[in-house]
Protein backbone atom coordinates (compact mmCIF):
# COMPACT_ATOMS: atom_id res chain seq x y z
CA UNK A 1 0.00 0.00 0.00
CA UNK A 2 2.77 2.61 1.20
CA UNK A 3 4.79 1.59 -1.61
CA UNK A 4 1.73 2.19 -4.08
CA UNK A 5 1.74 5.73 -3.04
CA UNK A 6 5.42 6.18 -3.26
CA UNK A 7 5.84 4.88 -7.08
CA UNK A 8 7.39 7.18 -9.17
CA UNK A 9 4.27 7.83 -10.86
CA UNK A 10 1.97 9.09 -7.89
CA UNK A 11 5.62 11.11 -6.71
CA UNK A 12 5.66 13.21 -10.07
CA UNK A 13 1.35 13.57 -9.35
CA UNK A 14 2.26 14.48 -5.46
CA UNK A 15 5.05 17.09 -6.96
CA UNK A 16 2.68 19.01 -9.18
CA UNK A 17 0.40 19.07 -6.57
CA UNK A 18 2.65 20.42 -4.16
CA UNK A 19 3.76 23.34 -7.16
CA UNK A 20 0.19 24.05 -8.48
CA UNK A 21 -0.58 24.98 -4.40
CA UNK A 22 2.69 26.82 -4.23
CA UNK A 23 1.79 28.85 -7.51
CA UNK A 24 -1.64 29.66 -5.61
CA UNK A 25 -0.21 30.71 -2.58
CA UNK A 26 2.69 33.00 -4.40
CA UNK A 27 -0.50 34.70 -6.81
CA UNK A 28 -2.67 35.11 -3.51
CA UNK A 29 0.88 36.66 -1.44
CA UNK A 30 1.68 38.96 -4.23
CA UNK A 31 -2.00 40.71 -3.97
CA UNK A 32 -0.67 42.48 -1.38
CA UNK A 33 -4.56 41.98 -0.18
CA UNK A 34 -4.10 38.53 1.94
CA UNK A 35 -5.07 39.07 5.29
CA UNK A 36 -2.95 37.50 8.33
CA UNK A 37 -5.09 34.52 8.68
CA UNK A 38 -4.23 33.63 5.02
CA UNK A 39 -0.42 34.77 5.61
CA UNK A 40 -0.82 32.31 8.85
CA UNK A 41 -2.29 29.67 7.03
CA UNK A 42 0.42 29.80 4.25
CA UNK A 43 2.96 29.37 6.66
CA UNK A 44 1.25 26.28 7.77
CA UNK A 45 1.26 24.94 4.31
CA UNK A 46 4.76 25.34 4.09
CA UNK A 47 5.83 23.74 7.35
CA UNK A 48 3.55 20.70 6.49
CA UNK A 49 5.38 19.24 3.87
CA UNK A 50 9.08 18.73 2.73
CA UNK A 51 7.28 18.87 -0.60
CA UNK A 52 5.67 22.04 -0.06
CA UNK A 53 8.60 23.51 0.89
CA UNK A 54 10.68 22.08 -2.62
CA UNK A 55 7.83 23.63 -4.39
CA UNK A 56 7.91 27.44 -2.56
CA UNK A 57 12.02 26.97 -3.38
CA UNK A 58 11.06 26.53 -7.05
CA UNK A 59 8.46 29.79 -7.20
CA UNK A 60 11.98 31.35 -5.11
CA UNK A 61 13.34 30.26 -7.91
CA UNK A 62 11.79 31.32 -11.04
CA UNK A 63 11.30 34.90 -8.87
CA UNK A 64 15.28 35.11 -8.52
CA UNK A 65 15.60 34.26 -12.58
CA UNK A 66 13.11 37.12 -13.11
CA UNK A 67 15.54 39.47 -11.22
CA UNK A 68 18.30 39.61 -13.66
CA UNK A 69 17.30 41.75 -16.06
CA UNK A 70 16.32 45.17 -14.50
CA UNK A 71 12.23 44.81 -14.71
CA UNK A 72 11.93 48.05 -16.88
CA UNK A 73 14.06 46.33 -19.62
CA UNK A 74 12.67 42.80 -19.45
CA UNK A 75 9.01 43.44 -19.53
CA UNK A 76 9.08 45.73 -22.73
CA UNK A 77 11.91 43.90 -24.62
CA UNK A 78 10.19 40.11 -23.78
CA UNK A 79 6.96 41.57 -24.81
CA UNK A 80 7.94 43.03 -27.98
CA UNK A 81 10.28 40.22 -28.68
CA UNK A 82 7.63 38.21 -28.61
CA UNK A 83 5.14 39.78 -31.42
CA UNK A 84 8.32 39.87 -33.69
CA UNK A 85 8.51 36.49 -33.51
CA UNK A 86 5.78 35.35 -34.26
CA UNK A 87 6.16 37.53 -37.31
CA UNK A 88 9.27 36.17 -38.15
CA UNK A 89 8.26 32.34 -37.50
CA UNK A 90 4.82 32.43 -39.53
CA UNK A 91 7.11 33.55 -42.34
CA UNK A 92 9.67 31.17 -41.51
CA UNK A 93 6.90 28.53 -41.98
CA UNK A 94 5.37 30.11 -45.02
CA UNK A 95 9.25 30.57 -46.65
CA UNK A 96 10.75 28.20 -49.43
CA UNK A 97 12.18 30.76 -50.98
CA UNK A 98 16.06 32.44 -49.65
CA UNK A 99 14.69 36.05 -50.30
CA UNK A 100 12.31 36.85 -47.51
CA UNK A 101 14.62 34.94 -44.97
CA UNK A 102 17.38 36.57 -46.04
CA UNK A 103 15.34 39.65 -45.48
CA UNK A 104 13.85 39.25 -42.28
CA UNK A 105 17.56 38.12 -41.30
CA UNK A 106 18.73 41.58 -42.12
CA UNK A 107 15.66 43.17 -40.20
CA UNK A 108 15.96 40.94 -36.92
CA UNK A 109 20.15 42.37 -37.07
CA UNK A 110 21.25 44.58 -33.97
CA UNK A 111 20.33 47.97 -34.90
CA UNK A 112 16.55 46.92 -36.64
CA UNK A 113 15.61 50.52 -36.94
CA UNK A 114 16.07 51.46 -40.44
CA UNK A 115 17.05 49.29 -43.22
CA UNK A 116 19.88 49.27 -45.19
CA UNK A 117 20.16 47.49 -48.52
CA UNK A 118 22.71 45.61 -47.84
CA UNK A 119 24.25 44.01 -44.55
CA UNK A 120 26.63 41.18 -43.21
CA UNK A 121 25.64 39.14 -40.45
CA UNK A 122 28.36 39.09 -37.61
CA UNK A 123 31.43 36.62 -39.03
CA UNK A 124 30.04 37.01 -42.40
CA UNK A 125 31.99 39.47 -45.61
CA UNK A 126 30.82 40.03 -48.86
CA UNK A 127 31.72 41.39 -51.84
CA UNK A 128 29.69 42.91 -54.20
CA UNK A 129 30.30 44.60 -57.71
CA UNK A 130 28.36 48.06 -58.58
CA UNK A 131 26.17 48.88 -60.67
CA UNK A 132 29.57 51.86 -62.22
CA UNK A 133 31.68 48.36 -61.88
CA UNK A 134 33.38 49.32 -58.08
CA UNK A 135 34.10 46.62 -56.17
CA UNK A 136 32.39 46.82 -52.44
CA UNK A 137 33.49 44.54 -49.72
CA UNK A 138 31.38 44.75 -46.70
CA UNK A 139 33.28 43.49 -43.24
CA UNK A 140 31.50 41.60 -40.68
CA UNK A 141 28.53 43.54 -39.15
CA UNK A 142 28.74 46.08 -41.41
CA UNK A 143 25.18 47.61 -43.51
CA UNK A 144 25.27 49.76 -46.13
CA UNK A 145 22.81 51.38 -48.96
CA UNK A 146 23.44 53.05 -52.22
CA UNK A 147 22.16 55.99 -53.68
CA UNK A 148 23.59 56.32 -57.42
CA UNK A 149 22.05 59.10 -59.46
CA UNK A 150 22.34 61.48 -62.32
CA UNK A 151 25.10 63.89 -59.87
CA UNK A 152 26.92 61.57 -57.67
CA UNK A 153 27.72 57.61 -56.31
CA UNK A 154 26.84 57.94 -52.97
CA UNK A 155 27.02 54.86 -50.49
CA UNK A 156 25.92 55.16 -46.76
CA UNK A 157 28.25 53.39 -44.54
CA UNK A 158 25.41 52.68 -41.13
CA UNK A 159 28.16 50.42 -39.32
CA UNK A 160 30.88 48.45 -39.97
CA UNK A 161 33.36 48.40 -42.41
CA UNK A 162 34.06 48.46 -46.21
CA UNK A 163 37.00 48.05 -48.65
CA UNK A 164 36.02 50.03 -51.70
CA UNK A 165 38.20 49.63 -55.28
CA UNK A 166 36.43 52.63 -57.28
CA UNK A 167 36.53 52.09 -61.05
CA UNK A 168 35.85 55.07 -64.04
CA UNK A 169 32.76 56.09 -64.33
CA UNK A 170 30.96 54.59 -67.05
CA UNK A 171 28.07 57.61 -67.01
CA UNK A 172 30.65 60.36 -68.05
CA UNK A 173 29.16 63.45 -68.88
CA UNK A 174 29.35 65.33 -72.45
CA UNK A 175 32.32 67.54 -70.92
CA UNK A 176 33.95 64.23 -69.38
CA UNK A 177 33.50 64.87 -65.85
CA UNK A 178 32.28 62.06 -63.66
CA UNK A 179 30.09 61.96 -60.99
CA UNK A 180 31.51 62.13 -57.60
CA UNK A 181 32.08 58.77 -55.42
CA UNK A 182 31.30 59.79 -52.23
CA UNK A 183 31.23 57.41 -48.87
CA UNK A 184 29.17 59.00 -46.37
CA UNK A 185 28.56 58.25 -42.24
CA UNK A 186 26.91 59.73 -39.53
CA UNK A 187 30.24 61.91 -39.46
CA UNK A 188 30.75 63.63 -42.53
CA UNK A 189 31.67 62.46 -46.18
CA UNK A 190 34.60 61.34 -47.97
CA UNK A 191 34.93 61.31 -51.53
CA UNK A 192 37.47 59.11 -53.65
CA UNK A 193 39.61 60.45 -55.71
CA UNK A 194 39.93 57.29 -58.10
CA UNK A 195 41.16 55.02 -55.49
CA UNK A 196 41.15 52.08 -53.06
CA UNK A 197 40.37 52.68 -49.68
CA UNK A 198 38.40 51.46 -45.95
CA UNK A 199 36.24 53.41 -44.27
CA UNK A 200 34.81 52.26 -41.04
CA UNK A 201 32.03 53.57 -38.91
CA UNK A 202 32.17 53.10 -35.08
CA UNK A 203 29.65 55.76 -32.45
CA UNK A 204 32.27 57.76 -31.92
CA UNK A 205 34.12 58.11 -35.30
CA UNK A 206 34.82 57.26 -38.63
CA UNK A 207 38.03 56.39 -39.84
CA UNK A 208 39.27 55.89 -43.15
CA UNK A 209 42.65 54.40 -44.23
CA UNK A 210 44.02 54.48 -47.77
CA UNK A 211 45.43 52.08 -49.64
CA UNK A 212 46.17 53.64 -53.30
CA UNK A 213 45.45 57.50 -54.40
CA UNK A 214 43.89 59.82 -52.14
CA UNK A 215 40.36 60.96 -50.81
CA UNK A 216 39.20 63.83 -49.67
CA UNK A 217 37.33 64.22 -45.98
CA UNK A 218 34.75 66.55 -45.33
CA UNK A 219 33.46 66.35 -41.62
CA UNK A 220 29.14 66.71 -41.58
CA UNK A 221 30.25 69.61 -39.01
CA UNK A 222 31.96 72.68 -39.54
CA UNK A 223 36.15 71.20 -39.71
CA UNK A 224 37.62 71.76 -43.09
CA UNK A 225 38.21 69.34 -45.63
CA UNK A 226 41.35 67.05 -45.49
CA UNK A 227 43.52 65.32 -48.24
CA UNK A 228 44.11 61.53 -47.09
CA UNK A 229 47.09 59.98 -49.25
CA UNK A 230 48.03 56.49 -49.93
CA UNK A 231 49.86 54.53 -46.75
CA UNK A 232 47.68 56.83 -44.31
CA UNK A 233 44.87 56.77 -41.81
CA UNK A 234 42.81 59.09 -39.99
CA UNK A 235 39.96 59.17 -38.14
CA UNK A 236 37.21 61.82 -37.76
CA UNK A 237 34.33 63.11 -36.02
CA UNK A 238 31.47 65.95 -37.56
CA UNK A 239 33.46 68.52 -36.07
CA UNK A 240 36.85 67.17 -35.84
CA UNK A 241 39.86 65.98 -37.67
CA UNK A 242 42.31 64.12 -36.19
CA UNK A 243 46.06 63.57 -37.39
CA UNK A 244 46.86 61.16 -40.38
CA UNK A 245 49.22 58.78 -39.90
CA UNK A 246 50.74 55.97 -41.33
CA UNK A 247 48.25 53.05 -41.69
CA UNK A 248 48.19 50.08 -40.14
CA UNK A 249 50.31 46.91 -41.85
CA UNK A 250 46.59 45.10 -41.44
CA UNK A 251 44.73 47.46 -43.80
CA UNK A 252 42.23 45.60 -45.71
CA UNK A 253 44.03 42.80 -45.00
CA UNK A 254 40.41 41.19 -43.71
CA UNK A 255 38.61 41.36 -46.98
CA UNK A 256 41.40 38.58 -48.36
CA UNK A 257 40.07 36.54 -45.02
CA UNK A 258 42.51 36.76 -42.64
CA UNK A 259 43.67 39.24 -40.25
CA UNK A 260 47.47 40.26 -40.64
CA UNK A 261 49.05 42.00 -37.54
CA UNK A 262 52.56 43.35 -37.30
CA UNK A 263 53.04 44.12 -33.62
CA UNK A 264 49.35 44.93 -32.81
CA UNK A 265 48.89 45.17 -28.98
CA UNK A 266 47.19 42.27 -27.97
CA UNK A 267 43.90 44.28 -27.14
CA UNK A 268 43.70 45.50 -30.59
CA UNK A 269 43.46 42.63 -32.18
CA UNK A 270 41.18 41.10 -29.93
CA UNK A 271 38.71 44.21 -30.69
CA UNK A 272 39.06 43.15 -34.19
CA UNK A 273 38.26 39.46 -34.04
CA UNK A 274 35.31 40.27 -31.53
CA UNK A 275 33.51 42.21 -34.46
CA UNK A 276 33.36 38.81 -36.09
CA UNK A 277 31.46 36.87 -33.07
CA UNK A 278 28.54 36.76 -31.07
CA UNK A 279 28.88 37.55 -27.69
CA UNK A 280 31.61 38.54 -25.91
CA UNK A 281 35.36 38.21 -26.48
CA UNK A 282 37.68 40.03 -23.99
CA UNK A 283 41.52 39.80 -23.00
CA UNK A 284 42.70 40.96 -19.42
CA UNK A 285 43.83 44.56 -19.30
CA UNK A 286 47.47 42.66 -17.92
CA UNK A 287 48.23 41.19 -21.15
CA UNK A 288 46.36 43.86 -23.32
CA UNK A 289 49.44 45.57 -24.49
CA UNK A 290 51.33 42.55 -25.27
CA UNK A 291 53.02 42.83 -29.11
CA UNK A 292 51.26 40.42 -31.60
CA UNK A 293 52.36 39.07 -34.75
CA UNK A 294 50.96 36.38 -37.20
CA UNK A 295 48.03 36.02 -39.92
CA UNK A 296 44.79 34.56 -38.05
CA UNK A 297 41.77 33.48 -39.72
CA UNK A 298 38.70 35.63 -39.49
CA UNK A 299 35.87 33.04 -41.16
CA UNK A 300 36.79 30.82 -38.02
CA UNK A 301 37.92 32.88 -35.11
CA UNK A 302 37.74 29.88 -32.34
CA UNK A 303 40.61 29.01 -34.44
CA UNK A 304 42.22 32.36 -34.70
CA UNK A 305 42.26 32.14 -30.74
CA UNK A 306 43.79 28.84 -30.48
CA UNK A 307 46.48 30.00 -32.65
CA UNK A 308 46.93 32.66 -29.96
CA UNK A 309 46.72 30.25 -27.56
CA UNK A 310 49.67 28.29 -29.08
CA UNK A 311 52.04 30.74 -29.53
CA UNK A 312 52.22 33.32 -26.92
CA UNK A 313 52.06 33.33 -23.55
CA UNK A 314 48.15 33.55 -22.57
CA UNK A 315 44.90 31.18 -21.95
CA UNK A 316 41.59 31.06 -23.08
CA UNK A 317 38.70 31.10 -20.55
CA UNK A 318 35.01 30.42 -22.05
CA UNK A 319 31.78 29.89 -19.21
CA UNK A 320 29.27 29.80 -22.62
CA UNK A 321 30.13 30.26 -26.30
CA UNK A 322 29.22 33.34 -25.87
CA UNK A 323 31.59 34.51 -23.60
CA UNK A 324 35.21 33.98 -24.04
CA UNK A 325 38.07 35.87 -21.94
CA UNK A 326 41.99 35.75 -22.67
CA UNK A 327 44.18 35.36 -19.28
CA UNK A 328 48.00 35.95 -18.75
CA UNK A 329 49.31 32.44 -18.65
CA UNK B 1 34.60 0.98 -27.62
CA UNK B 2 31.11 1.82 -27.81
CA UNK B 3 31.78 5.68 -28.13
CA UNK B 4 34.59 5.20 -30.91
CA UNK B 5 32.28 3.50 -33.08
CA UNK B 6 29.26 6.10 -32.17
CA UNK B 7 31.49 8.91 -32.81
CA UNK B 8 32.62 6.95 -36.68
CA UNK B 9 28.76 6.65 -37.38
CA UNK B 10 28.81 10.45 -36.53
CA UNK B 11 31.32 11.38 -38.81
CA UNK B 12 29.94 8.93 -41.51
CA UNK B 13 26.66 11.24 -41.49
CA UNK B 14 28.52 14.63 -41.66
CA UNK B 15 30.86 13.27 -44.59
CA UNK B 16 27.07 12.09 -45.88
CA UNK B 17 24.68 14.70 -44.83
CA UNK B 18 26.99 17.82 -43.72
CA UNK B 19 26.84 19.80 -47.02
CA UNK B 20 23.43 19.04 -47.76
CA UNK B 21 22.44 20.34 -44.51
CA UNK B 22 24.41 23.48 -44.68
CA UNK B 23 22.77 23.93 -47.78
CA UNK B 24 19.34 23.81 -46.77
CA UNK B 25 20.18 25.47 -44.08
CA UNK B 26 21.68 28.57 -46.36
CA UNK B 27 18.39 28.40 -48.07
CA UNK B 28 16.53 29.27 -44.76
CA UNK B 29 18.69 32.01 -44.08
CA UNK B 30 20.19 33.75 -46.62
CA UNK B 31 23.31 33.95 -45.02
CA UNK B 32 26.26 31.39 -45.51
CA UNK B 33 28.15 32.31 -42.02
CA UNK B 34 25.16 31.69 -40.12
CA UNK B 35 24.21 28.42 -42.04
CA UNK B 36 27.43 26.79 -41.02
CA UNK B 37 27.25 27.64 -37.20
CA UNK B 38 24.46 26.35 -37.26
CA UNK B 39 24.95 23.08 -39.14
CA UNK B 40 28.20 22.68 -36.92
CA UNK B 41 25.65 23.21 -33.73
CA UNK B 42 23.31 20.58 -35.19
CA UNK B 43 25.78 17.89 -35.39
CA UNK B 44 27.37 18.72 -32.11
CA UNK B 45 23.34 17.78 -30.84
CA UNK B 46 23.75 14.76 -32.47
CA UNK B 47 26.87 14.02 -30.87
CA UNK B 48 25.19 14.58 -27.25
CA UNK B 49 22.33 12.66 -28.35
CA UNK B 50 24.60 9.57 -28.87
CA UNK B 51 21.41 8.16 -30.55
CA UNK B 52 23.12 8.45 -34.13
CA UNK B 53 23.16 4.64 -34.26
CA UNK B 54 19.57 4.58 -34.08
CA UNK B 55 18.52 7.15 -36.69
CA UNK B 56 16.35 5.44 -39.35
CA UNK B 57 16.05 8.89 -41.36
CA UNK B 58 18.96 11.26 -41.33
CA UNK B 59 17.78 14.02 -43.23
CA UNK B 60 14.96 13.83 -41.55
CA UNK B 61 16.14 13.78 -38.33
CA UNK B 62 18.81 16.70 -38.83
CA UNK B 63 16.09 19.24 -40.59
CA UNK B 64 13.69 18.44 -37.13
CA UNK B 65 17.25 19.69 -35.16
CA UNK B 66 18.26 22.47 -37.34
CA UNK B 67 14.57 24.15 -37.36
CA UNK B 68 14.96 24.14 -33.93
CA UNK B 69 18.20 25.84 -34.23
CA UNK B 70 17.06 28.23 -36.56
CA UNK B 71 14.25 28.59 -34.46
CA UNK B 72 16.62 30.05 -31.70
CA UNK B 73 18.74 31.99 -33.66
CA UNK B 74 15.57 34.34 -34.55
CA UNK B 75 14.56 34.39 -30.68
CA UNK B 76 18.45 35.55 -29.72
CA UNK B 77 18.38 37.79 -32.84
CA UNK B 78 14.58 39.11 -31.81
CA UNK B 79 15.36 39.49 -28.38
CA UNK B 80 18.54 41.95 -29.40
CA UNK B 81 17.19 43.92 -31.41
CA UNK B 82 14.43 44.50 -28.91
CA UNK B 83 16.57 45.12 -26.43
CA UNK B 84 18.49 47.71 -28.06
CA UNK B 85 15.29 49.09 -29.02
CA UNK B 86 14.50 49.29 -25.66
CA UNK B 87 17.69 50.54 -24.41
CA UNK B 88 18.27 53.17 -27.43
CA UNK B 89 14.72 54.80 -25.32
CA UNK B 90 16.07 55.16 -22.26
CA UNK B 91 19.30 57.84 -21.30
CA UNK B 92 22.62 57.15 -22.75
CA UNK B 93 24.45 57.62 -19.33
CA UNK B 94 21.97 54.14 -18.19
CA UNK B 95 23.35 52.00 -20.51
CA UNK B 96 25.41 49.00 -19.69
CA UNK B 97 28.65 47.98 -21.20
CA UNK B 98 29.00 45.33 -23.90
CA UNK B 99 29.75 42.65 -21.35
CA UNK B 100 26.40 43.52 -18.91
CA UNK B 101 24.49 43.44 -22.13
CA UNK B 102 25.55 40.15 -23.24
CA UNK B 103 24.51 38.61 -19.63
CA UNK B 104 21.04 40.42 -20.21
CA UNK B 105 20.46 38.88 -23.71
CA UNK B 106 21.84 35.32 -22.13
CA UNK B 107 18.81 36.09 -19.06
CA UNK B 108 16.87 37.13 -21.47
CA UNK B 109 17.14 34.12 -23.42
CA UNK B 110 16.46 31.97 -20.82
CA UNK B 111 13.10 33.81 -19.06
CA UNK B 112 11.79 33.95 -22.80
CA UNK B 113 12.45 30.19 -23.02
CA UNK B 114 10.80 29.81 -19.67
CA UNK B 115 7.43 32.22 -20.15
CA UNK B 116 7.12 30.54 -23.93
CA UNK B 117 3.53 28.77 -24.24
CA UNK B 118 2.09 31.18 -21.80
CA UNK B 119 -0.75 32.69 -23.50
CA UNK B 120 -0.17 36.35 -24.59
CA UNK B 121 -2.17 37.70 -21.70
CA UNK B 122 -1.21 35.09 -18.74
CA UNK B 123 2.10 36.22 -19.58
CA UNK B 124 2.18 40.37 -20.03
CA UNK B 125 -0.15 40.21 -16.53
CA UNK B 126 2.85 38.36 -14.71
CA UNK B 127 5.32 40.71 -16.61
CA UNK B 128 3.33 43.47 -15.25
CA UNK B 129 3.80 42.47 -11.76
CA UNK B 130 7.06 40.62 -11.40
CA UNK B 131 8.67 42.95 -13.87
CA UNK B 132 6.99 46.36 -13.61
CA UNK B 133 5.72 46.22 -9.84
CA UNK B 134 2.37 47.28 -11.08
CA UNK B 135 -0.69 45.80 -8.24
CA UNK B 136 -3.48 43.85 -9.11
CA UNK B 137 -5.66 46.36 -9.37
CA UNK B 138 -3.23 48.71 -11.72
CA UNK B 139 -3.65 45.30 -14.24
CA UNK B 140 -6.81 44.94 -13.69
CA UNK B 141 -7.71 48.31 -14.86
CA UNK B 142 -5.00 48.43 -17.70
CA UNK B 143 -5.85 45.37 -19.44
CA UNK B 144 -9.69 46.00 -18.47
CA UNK B 145 -9.96 42.24 -16.83
CA UNK B 146 -11.30 41.34 -13.28
CA UNK B 147 -9.29 40.99 -10.10
CA UNK B 148 -10.06 37.71 -9.49
CA UNK B 149 -8.51 36.97 -13.21
CA UNK B 150 -5.59 39.04 -12.47
CA UNK B 151 -5.30 36.17 -9.52
CA UNK B 152 -5.96 33.22 -11.61
CA UNK B 153 -3.04 34.73 -14.81
CA UNK B 154 -0.42 35.11 -11.83
CA UNK B 155 -1.09 31.76 -10.48
CA UNK B 156 -1.06 29.82 -13.51
CA UNK B 157 1.55 31.32 -15.21
CA UNK B 158 3.96 30.99 -11.83
CA UNK B 159 2.63 27.30 -11.90
CA UNK B 160 4.14 27.00 -15.63
CA UNK B 161 7.59 28.33 -15.28
CA UNK B 162 7.91 26.03 -12.03
CA UNK B 163 6.83 23.07 -13.89
CA UNK B 164 9.26 24.39 -16.91
CA UNK B 165 12.38 24.41 -14.19
CA UNK B 166 11.31 20.91 -13.07
CA UNK B 167 11.58 19.84 -16.48
CA UNK B 168 14.35 21.73 -17.48
CA UNK B 169 16.69 21.07 -14.20
CA UNK B 170 14.99 17.71 -12.79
Amino acid sequence: MSQALHSPANAAQDEREAIRAAAGWYARLCSGSASEAEQREWQRWLAASELNRQAWTRVENVRAQLGQVPGKVASPTLLGANRNRRRSLRLLGLATLALPLGWLGRQLLVEGHWRADFRTAVGERRRLTLADGSALTLDTGSAVDFHFDAAQRLIRLHAGRILIATAPDPQRAADGTSRPFRVRTRHGLVQALGTRFTVQVADEATTVAMLDHSVRIQPAGAAAPVLLHAGQQLSFTADSTGQAHPADASTGTWAGGSLVAVDMPLGRLVEELARYRSGVLRCDPAIAQLKISGAFPLDDTDRALALLEETFPLRRESHTRYWVELLPR
Amino acid sequence: MRSASSTDVVAELYHAHGNWLQGWLRNKLGNTADAADLAHDAFVRVIKARNAADIREPRHYLTTIARGLVVDLFRRRSLEAQYLEVLAAQPEAEWPSAEARALVIEALMEIDAMLDGLGPRVKRVFLLSQCEGLTYAEIAARLDISLRSVNKYMASAMEHCCLYQLQARG
